[in-house]
């Protein structure tokens, strides 16, 4: 039965192209073709004085030098252990404390940490840019009125934490929801078991629930280390509050758009997002490796 | 109604004779229904504009606000790559025409203007427009004159005198800090580079000279722009000025609230406060820039604007005649000094008028602010020259000169860095240099 | 739990707070506090008024992008998701495997190389340079192949095959339907990409008129630090309630599809 399926598949095979088609062509002219022809300028030149010219790997090697570019990628790799550890720990909180029943109208408070991803994030860099302001901000009010030191927010050392709130703020509902879908849909026998042998709400979280949801908190992981790479509406937004902070190369992004539209340095630029592009492939690559690794692990235990 | 349809057939000859356009070209020019799109931040131009229209109603100019400063540069930047969504005119500071005449962005209107063109204007302005074989790249709208403008009531409330030596101003700073915390005699903002520029062009500097095809002479850490640098380092170390970064909304709040007593800006800056710090409206007045030496009367400009002609626009000849009508009829130009855009013109008519002169400026509690202006006007330098990126100068002074200064570290050491940055860049862009 | 919530509210309360005051009282009132005057009728006005009915201009333009955008990609999304499901063809794995490969490929890289090609073949500055890109949702291809796994059994094509139905009838007629649930799911995700889009319209789109809020509201943000509000208009205000205008059908969107969404993750988060 299994081969006479299969074989009926495979006569209506030429058919599957065609359903795919649509999507190959769009996919080809806006991320294929931009890719290579990023990478053909990436080996071109073009100067105020001189236009054009082939410069081969020179662009690749400048950047390997580039202390902008490094210091920008350290740093979203850095947003990224800072951000996303705690915003994924809030957000498997909240999710099991909502699927736990302990909760008064949890649908209420699902829906409400939810809400924040319908913010486009240009509006919430403005929202918390106005209670981050240190002379009349919201925040500072605050700090004022009870007599503490108002902290500034964007100034040295607490500027990353301080974006990495404002994207924690935005995300965490997203994700929450991803773990909350994934709880729902695990079965409650096992739950029913372990309640009768004596275990508590924690202990039920902690040995059942938690390790069910790796699957999820891997793509959770996923789609945060795509995202902190990526980091520029955020800090672009705010770069007026303070300028000296949030630098020209603050992330690989926002060096790519300065070099583009700032220093006219559009081959550069490519060179640059081509270069943020291979380290994203590397840490989602990484990180896809060690949750593969640790199925595995849990499978052979 | 007979007038006005004699001024209809009146306007169909150039207001006076255009370098080498035929009366007929321009009629046909003027008749083709055109709409031309402005890009300017200055507000409230539907007057001046109404009247232009009234004159040419087949021209219809659209002016619209696509930002201020930066944004609106990258803009143009983004059109001039894609070829796409430009517009006819677009306003481009005097530090930013060397910019765009590199990048072949801007039209040379001197075919289309008229002939008495460069009697219409200070001088100072047309050179900041011109180019080295006569070309006209934009129509002169603006000044800067860069004075102090000061909070009288602050002022008065301490017992500060009008400071007249930069070392009157570092005393009066202590004494004002000291006396109320809260207060600062001045901000010092990290990102205002235009600001030290201006400093500079006030105390002799001159960093960047052209000496024709593509080649320059560099030298942004002279040592008159060491003692600028080392001079602000030194107040706010003392911690008598704020450095807070400039042009932001907690900024504007700090003006609104009384936090900086006075502003180093040009004459344009009520333009500014008229909008963001209401509730101080009529407790500034205006003076000269503290000097570096007693007596001394001499300033720099910050700012100005022209009014230029993108390449590729499709009525070249109305689009000049435009900018020129805006920036010097006698009826159209002067509303640009009133509210809410309190210009400072560059057009010399509008300038020396005597309704101009001797406004009792409001803002200014009734102060004749414009003579003082017209005055401090007459000692700018006319010689001062910029570079062909000025964005990326900019930028490298926030960089190291910027961040030197309100962070307490070596700022001289910032400069050469800067000066090596600066270099690097226009060697990498094709220029030659030299110092 | 509840200082939890707050803090996701806190700054949502504040902008609906702020939008009635104007640009002084923004400055000198608490924030989390009212005025003594309701400058909210001012505000909305100013919002609907300032630079022409600009506003509305990008009210549109993000409803046209989200709308076709998203209906667009969840389409072609499903198709393809389709086709990977139910057919055999050649080159089936190695474009699936480039599919799932480029969920690595970050956008925002790709955001100013896509602007130069696109300028080269003149499409800059016009509605298609955005909807374009947000056809593409490789998430969504690969949720709508999962989905089509489960949701629609071969047993049934063969059927419908033997009835006489061509393939393009049979996936339109039959397939579509039972795969709805999933292709809301997609078409929300994609919804909230494109409105949340921010660096591809910011470099793409010149005239302000193409613009979707995102990029507009920010470009007045920009304006009103910039001073250029001069004596009248008071952008700052128009910033904050043109914000709070635009979250309004967002946030009713959202809540009234999010069911739909939960229901849509379940299926794709275990299948890893």
């Amino acid at each position: 039965m299994e081969r006479v399926i299969l074989a009926k598949r495979s006569r209506h095979g030429k058919a599957g192209l065609l359903f795919v088609a649509p999507f190959m062509v769009v996919f080809i002219l806006t991320l294929v073709v931009p890719l290579v022809y990023s990478g053909y300028l990436s080996f071109f030149r073009n100067r105020l004085v001189g236009g054009v010219s082939f410069v081969g790997t020179k662009n690749y090697i400048q950047a390997f030098h580039d202390h902008a570019f490094w210091s920008g990628l350290e740093r979203v790799v850095g947003f990224f252990f800072i951000q996303v550890p705690f915003m994924l720990a809030a957000a498997l909180i909240f999710a099991l404390v909502i699927d736990s029943g302990k909760l008064r109208f949890p649908k209420v408070i699902r829906i409400l940490i939810f809400i924040p991803y319908a913010v486009p994030a240009v509006i919430a860099a403005i929202m918390w840019g106005y209670l981050y302001g240190p002379n009349f901000g919201l925040l500072s009010q605050i700090s004022r009125y009870l007599h503490t030191p108002s902290i500034h927010f964007l100034n040295g050392w607490m500027t990353l934490p301080s974006i990495a709130n404002i994207v924690t703020w935005e995300y965490v509902g997203y994700n929450m929801i991803i773990m909350y879908a994934a709880l729902k849909s695990f079965s409650t026998d096992l739950y029913e078991a372990a309640s009768m042998d004596g275990a508590n709400g924690f202990q039920l979280a902690w040995h059942i629930k938690i390790p069910q949801l790796r699957p999820a908190i891997f793509l959770c992981l996923i789609f945060s280390v795509i995202g902190s790479f990526q980091l520029f509406t955020e800090p672009y937004q705010m770069t007026p509050l303070s300028p000296a902070a949030l630098n020209n190369s603050f992330t690989p992004n926002i060096y790519a758009y300065d070099e583009a539209f700032v220093s006219q340095n559009i081959n550069y630029a490519a060179t640059i997002s081509f270069m943020l592009g291979f380290a994203v492939l590397i840490a989602a690559s990484f990180v896809g490796l060690v949750s593969r690794q640790s199925r595995k692990r849990a499978i052979n235990v | 109604m007979a007038a006005s349809l004699l001024c209809v057939g009146i306007s169909l000859q150039p207001a006076s004779a255009a370098s080498s356009v035929t009366a007929s070209d321009f009629a046909k020019a003027m008749n083709t229904p055109t709409t031309l799109t402005y890009w300017t931040w200055v507000p409230g131009l539907n007057k001046a504009i109404a009247l232009f229209e009234k004159r040419y109603p087949k021209i219809k100019v659209n002016a619209i606000n696509v930002g201020q400063g930066g944004p609106h540069y990258q803009k143009l930047r983004v059109g001039a790559t894609s070829g796409k969504g430009l517009p006819d005119l677009a306003q481009i500071e005097f530090q930013y025409v060397p910019a765009f005449t590199q990048i072949g962005l801007l039209l040379d209107i001197a075919p289309y203007v008229s002939k008495t063109f460069k009697t219409k204007f200070e001088a100072w302005t047309i050179s900041q427009v011109s180019g080295p074989k006569g070309q006209i790249y934009g129509v002169p709208q603006d000044t800067g004159p860069m004075g102090m403008l000061y909070r009288k009531d602050i002022f008065d409330k301490y017992g500060i005198a009008v400071p007249k030596t930069w070392a009157d101003f570092a005393a009066a700073a202590a004494k004002l800090h000291a006396a109320d915390p809260t207060v600062y005699l001045a901000n010092f903002g990290p990102n205002e580079a235009d600001v030290a520029t201006s400093f500079g062009w006030q105390a002799g500097a001159r960093p960047f000279k052209s000496l024709g095809n593509n080649s320059y002479k560099i030298n942004v850490d002279d040592p008159v722009a060491q003692k600028i640098a080392k001079y602000w380092a030194g107040l706010v170390s003392a911690g008598t000025v704020s450095t807070d970064p400039a042009w932001n909304n907690d900024w504007f709040a700090g003006f609104d609230k009384g936090k900086y007593a006075t502003w180093l800006t040009g004459a344009w800056g009520p333009l500014f406060l008229a909008g963001q710090a209401k509730d101080t409206a009529g407790l500034w007045r205006a003076a000269p820039l503290p000097q570096w030496s007693a007596g001394q009367s001499v300033s720099g400009n910050r700012g100005g604007s022209s009014t230029a002609v993108i390449k590729g626009t499709k009525n070249p000849i109305a689009a000049a005649t435009f900018a020129e009508f805006l920036n010097s009829d006698p009826i159209a130009t002067p509303l640009l000094s009133q509210a809410p855009q309190l210009l400072f013109p560059a057009s010399s008519a509008a300038l020396h008028a005597p309704a101009f002169l001797n406004a009792k400026v409001a803002f200014f509690g009734g102060q004749q602010a414009n003579k003082v202006f017209v005055a401090i006007n007459k000692t700018v330098a006319k010689d001062f020259a910029w570079s062909p990126f000025t964005d990326q100068v900019y930028q490298e002074w926030q960089n190291d000169v910027g961040v030197a200064i309100t962070g307490k570290t070596d700022v001289v050491a910032a400069l050469a860095t800067e000066q090596g940055n600066i270099l690097k860049y226009a060697l990498d862009q094709g220029f030659t240099v030299s110092k | 739990m509840l200082c939890c919530t707050a803090y996701f509210l806190l700054p949502l309360i504040w902008l609906f707070i702020t939008t009635t005051k104007d640009t002084t009282g923004i400055y000198s009132s608490f924030g989390l506090w009212f005025t003594k005057v309701n400058h909210l009728f001012a505000n909305v006005k100013e919002v609907f008024s300032l630079d022409d009915g600009l506003y509305v201009h990008w009210m549109v333009n993000t409803t046209i992008y989200a709308v076709v955008g998203a209906t667009g990609a969840a389409l072609i999304a499903t198709a393809a998701g389709y086709g990977f499901s139910k057919y055999d063809f050649g080159l089936k794995k190695p474009l699936f495997g480039v599919v799932l490969g480029s969920v690595m490929i970050p956008m925002t890289a790709l955001a100013i190389p896509t602007f130069l090609v696109f300028s080269k073949i003149h499409l800059v500055n016009t509605r298609w340079a955005i909807i374009l890109p947000s056809l593409i949702s490789p998430i969504g291809v690969y949720l709508m192949r999962v989905y089509s796994d489960t949701a629609v059994s071969q047993n049934l094509l063969e059927a419908a095959r033997i009835d006489g139905l061509g393939e393009l009838r049979i996936f339109f007629s039959i397939s579509l339907r039972l795969l709805m649930p999933g292709f809301i799911t997609v078409v929300l995700l994609s919804i909230v990409s494109i409105w949340n889009n921010y660096f591809l319209p910011l470099i793409m789109l010149n005239s302000p008129n193409l613009q979707p809020l995102t990029v507009g509201l920010s470009g007045w943000a920009q304006s009103s630090i910039s001073g250029a509000s001069g004596g009248d208009s008071s952008i700052q205000a128009a910033v904050i309630t043109g914000s709070a205008i635009s979250l309004i059908p967002l946030i009713i969107v959202f809540l009234i599809l999010q069911r739909f969404w939960e229901n849509g993750l379940s299926a794709g988060s275990n299948k890893e």
